[in-house]
Parts: C-alpha cells; sequence; structure tokens
C-alpha cells in the first residue's frame, strides 16, 4: 500500500517535470545555444550571440518591456476592480436577468480568442478604438476579466456580508464597513485574481496583434515572428524575459496574498 | 432610551417573517424575546437595528421615528449568535472600532478600551488575536465591543448560545451587571427559559412571526413555572424547544 503510494507521488512527480520543466529546462538552454540539431540531446554550439543582440537593443528592450508591463498592470487593475463589483453584485443581490448576467460575465471563457478578437475588431473600428493603446486595454480586459471575477466570486462568498453587518450596527457607513472590513479580507483573493489578469494579459498575442494593429508593440507581439521564423534563440531570450516577469508577479502577488491571508486568520482561505 | 415597535411586518423574498408585531421597551429596561427557531427572534433585531427593511410598521428609538435611518445612525448594536468579530484585528482593535469610526482621539480610545476589558475580566488582552482566544473570551470581547460603541439599544442574538452551563450563567450575570452600569435597553434573544426568567424585567415569547404574550416574568410562566399562562396550544413549540434545550 505504501510503495503503490510512492509509486503514485514519484509519477506525478515525473510527470510534472516533463510538462512544465523540461520546457522551461530547454528554452533556458536555448537562450545560449547557437546550433542544436536533431538527433543530438545536447546543443552542438553555444553562444551569447542572441543575449547580446537583444540586450543590445536596450533601449528598445526597455520600452517594449514598459509598455507590455503598464498594459498588463492597467488590464490587472481594472479586472479587479470591475470583478469585486460584479462579484458583490452576483454574490449579494437579486435582481431579474441575474443568471443571465451571471453566463455574459462568464462568456470569454467559451468564445475562442481568434473569434472574439474578429467580432471585436469590427466594432472597435468603428468607434475609432483600433489601433490604440486604449482598445488594446479593453480588448485585454474583456477576456481576463472571467478570470479574476471567477475568484472573487468565490472570496466574496467566503467572506460574505455578516462582518459588514456587524460594522454597520457599530456605526460605519456602507462603504467605510467595507473598506475597513471586507476588503482586507479580499486582498489575498485580489491579488490572486491580479496576477491571473496580468498573466492573460501578458501573454495576448492574436488580440494585441488585431486590435493593436502592429502598431501596439507588447512581448508577445514581438517574440511570436522569431519563433514563426524558426530564429529559436532570439525567441528563447524574449521567451525567458517572459517567463521571468510572470514569474516575479506571480511571486510577489503569492507572496503578499499569503501574508495578508494571515493577518486576516487563515479563515477565509485555508 | 426606549423602543416602541408598532405593527411591524417583515416579507423576506415571497415568506411573510414577522406580523403585526408590536413591543414597548422601557428606558433602562431589559426584555427577553423567547421562542423556538424560526420564530422571527432574529428578524426582529435585525429590523430594529435597520439591517433588514420591514414591509410596514414603525420603529421608534428614544420617540424618535426611524423607519428611514440607516444602520449606522440607529445606535441599536447587535451581538450576534455568531460574534461577527473581525478576524484580521486585534481585541483591542475590534473594541475600538466604533470609536475609530466616530475619529475619536487614539489615547482615550485606548483608555476606554483598556476600561472596558477590565468590565469584562479581560484585563491586559489588549494586543490578543482573536483566533488566539476561547469561545467564552469572544463572547466578552463581542459584548465590550457593543458597549464601546455606546448603544442606545443593545440587542443580544443568543450569544451564549455556544457555552457550558457555568459560563452561560456566568455571562448572563455579567450581561445584567453591564446593562445597570451603562444604564442601557437591552433585548436578549434566548430559547432558554430559565436564563429569561434570571435575566429579563420582561418577557415577549413570539410563536410563528407574532408576539404572543408579552408581560414580566412571573406572570409569563405558570406558577410551578413549567408553563405559559396564554395561548397554551400555540405555544406548545416553544415549551418543547426549551424542554429540550434544558435537557441537553
Amino acid at each position: 500500500m505504501r510503495k503503490d503510494r510512492w509509486r503514485l507521488r514519484t509519477g506525478i512527480l515525473l510527470m510534472f517535470v516533463m510538462v512544465i520543466l523540461m520546457p522551461a529546462a530547454t528554452l533556458i538552454i536555448w537562450v545560449f545555444t547557437e546550433r542544436w540539431s536533431w538527433p543530438d540531446l545536447w546543443p552542438q554550439t553555444f553562444s551569447l550571440r542572441a543575449v547580446r543582440e537583444i540586450t543590445g537593443r536596450k533601449g528598445q528592450l526597455i520600452s517594449l518591456l514598459g509598455s507590455s508591463i503598464f498594459i498588463s498592470v492597467v488590464v490587472a487593475f481594472l479586472s479587479v476592480g470591475i470583478g469585486v463589483m460584479t462579484a458583490r453584485a452576483l454574490v449579494f443581490y437579486e435582481f431579474r436577468g441575474k443568471r443571465f448576467f451571471h453566463f455574459v460575465s462568464m462568456l470569454p471563457f467559451l468564445v475562442p480568442a481568434t473569434v472574439f478578437a474578429m467580432g471585436i475588431q469590427v466594432s472597435f473600428i468603428k468607434v475609432g478604438l483600433n489601433n490604440s493603446v486604449m482598445g488594446v486595454v479593453i480588448a485585454h480586459l474583456i477576456y481576463s476579466l472571467p478570470y479574476a471575477v471567477r475568484l472573487l466570486l468565490e472570496g466574496t462568498r467566503a467572506v460574505g456580508q455578516t462582518l459588514e453587518e456587524q460594522a454597520r450596527v457599530l456605526g460605519a457607513s456602507s462603504g467605510k464597513a467595507f473598506l475597513k472590513i471586507s476588503f482586507p479580507l479580499l486582498v489575498p483573493v485580489m491579488l490572486t485574481g491580479f496576477s491571473m489578469a496580468y498573466v492573460v494579459s501578458f501573454s495576448q498575442y492574436f488580440l494585441t496583434l488585431l486590435i493593436g494593429g502592429g502598431k501596439i508593440k507588447t512581448f508577445a507581439i514581438v517574440m511570436v515572428p522569431y519563433l514563426q521564423s524558426g530564429n529559436r534563440n532570439i525567441a528563447s531570450v524574449y521567451g525567458g524575459l517572459f517567463l521571468g516577469v510572470t514569474l516575479i508577479v506571480f511571486g510577489v502577488t503569492e507572496r503578499l496574498a499569503g501574508k495578508y491571508s494571515k493577518k486576516a486568520g487563515g479563515e477565509y482561505y485555508g | 432610551m426606549s423602543l416602541q415597535v408598532e405593527k411591524l411586518n417583515v416579507i423576506l423574498g415571497r415568506e411573510a417573517i414577522l406580523h403585526d408585531v408590536d413591543l414597548s421597551v422601557g428606558s433602562g429596561e431589559f426584555i427577553s424575546l423567547l421562542g423556538p427557531s424560526g420564530c422571527g427572534k432574529t428578524t426582529l433585531l435585525k429590523s430594529i437595528a435597520g439591517l433588514l427593511e420591514p414591509s410596514s410598521g414603525h420603529i421608534y428609538i428614544q420617540s424618535e421615528l426611524v423607519d428611514l435611518v440607516v444602520p449606522e445612525k440607529r445606535g441599536a448594536v447587535i451581538v450576534f449568535q455568531d460574534l461577527r468579530l473581525f478576524p484580521h484585528m486585534t481585541v483591542e482593535k475590534n473594541i475600538g472600532f466604533a470609536m475609530e469610526i466616530q475619529k475619536i482621539p487614539k489615547d482615550i480610545c485606548r483608555q476606554v478600551v483598556g476600561e472596558l476589558l477590565e468590565e469584562v475580566n479581560l484585563a491586559g488582552y489588549e494586543k490578543k488575536k482573536v483566533r488566539e482566544m476561547s469561545g467564552g473570551q469572544l463572547q466578552r470581547v463581542a459584548l465590550a465591543r457593543a458597549l464601546a460603541a455606546r448603544p442606545r439599544v443593545l440587542l443580544l442574538d443568543e450569544p451564549f448560545s455556544g457555552l457550558d452551563e457555568t459560563l452561560r450563567q456566568k455571562m448572563g450575570e455579567l450581561v445584567r451587571q453591564l446593562h445597570h452600569k451603562h444604564h442601557l435597553t437591552t433585548i436578549l434573544v434566548t430559547h432558554d427559559k430559565q436564563e429569561a426568567l434570571r435575566l429579563s424585567d420582561r418577557i415577549a415569547v413570539m410563536a410563528g412571526g407574532r408576539i404572543r404574550q408579552y408581560d414580566h416574568a412571573r406572570m409569563v410562566f405558570s406558577a410551578d413555572g413549567t408553563g405559559f399562562t396564554c395561548f397554551p396550544k400555540q405555544l406548545e413549540e416553544v415549551q418543547n424547544e426549551s424542554a429540550k434545550k434544558d435537557h441537553i
């Protein structure tokens, strides 16, 4: 019995290594590889050419990094803000069409990005939002909102309204009751929602390309053509940076979420 | 501070919970609402505190009509059965919450918290976290927090329900003591007949969303102390509930 459990655990661990760590390790190796052809298991030639080429374009890299992070941070903030309000409306209030509204808020989960992008591009051209940062932010927002809403729905349900009720009878207005009681308790789930929305926005290629019309440059927009043209080492440097930025955002938000969750007594999120 | 409830009707969803409830509590009086689960006791407290909107009827606190007054301005503070202490705050912050909202200077706040903690026999617990305390201690903190808000009416929604008999009696005594000391007008919701008898000036017996009897404690129960003096049939369920509770 114990042996079976050990085998299962080892199997899952190996699968995890194969599925997640192996590709990540390959990506890192490709950053320093000049030539790696089949059937060799190890690169034939190493070089720092790709790293030098990209660090040589420092200004361009910083501006690219800045615009990508800016768009994703704005999208993540808006997702969390709108997500909190949507979650509160869906959890605490009864109104006509509530179920339909809930379904609509989850719709971007069901509609493929390509279909959505083509549909929304036409609408954005009509209202003059195409080829603009605002257009890209709105398109990313629509796509990342369901992730934030889904998480915040659960968080809002867990925190409930009872503590706010208590705060109200103790003299707090509804706004203060939310800010002083529910908000600090929701911070861990808000941070998780923030990082999810950030990652969804940061990795959008097709939406950014179509709505931004190639004028709005993000990491994904610059990285994908290198991948398609077979310039793997350059694409891997971008990929490594992409992975690094994402991991930093995830790490920081998860650490903060853990800290806040502990401060809240760990009652709501385990 | 007196409290007057007139012809109060509350409908939740499509279900009528309270039917024409009339209740009058004099200034400084301690009354108990006694009745089985689901008879509308908590709904009545929440309506008085402004957390539920009645479909008709009126509520007066100190002769002032408060129907349209928001909960934070009514001065009716509830201590709920589940206590609802704020888990991200220390004992001091919990008790000082109402004063912080009123922007009372911090040093005065600290002094009042210290005094209240002494009154509930928890001196020195200011910096404790809520999760580090026992059930009885948490109940005392919840009580101190309600007192810190200087309530016009104190509403206690079965706050001793999770405690053993000895602790329950001690808490009852403490509440009665604080009621006198702070000149409060108090409504206690309870299932426990003995508790209602021990603590209250008057008892309102509730069943099916109505107040069936409201009188001085000695008048509500029959001479042998086992039954109610009026509506024996309608109140059979109340008695059974109390008996069950006593047995437990």
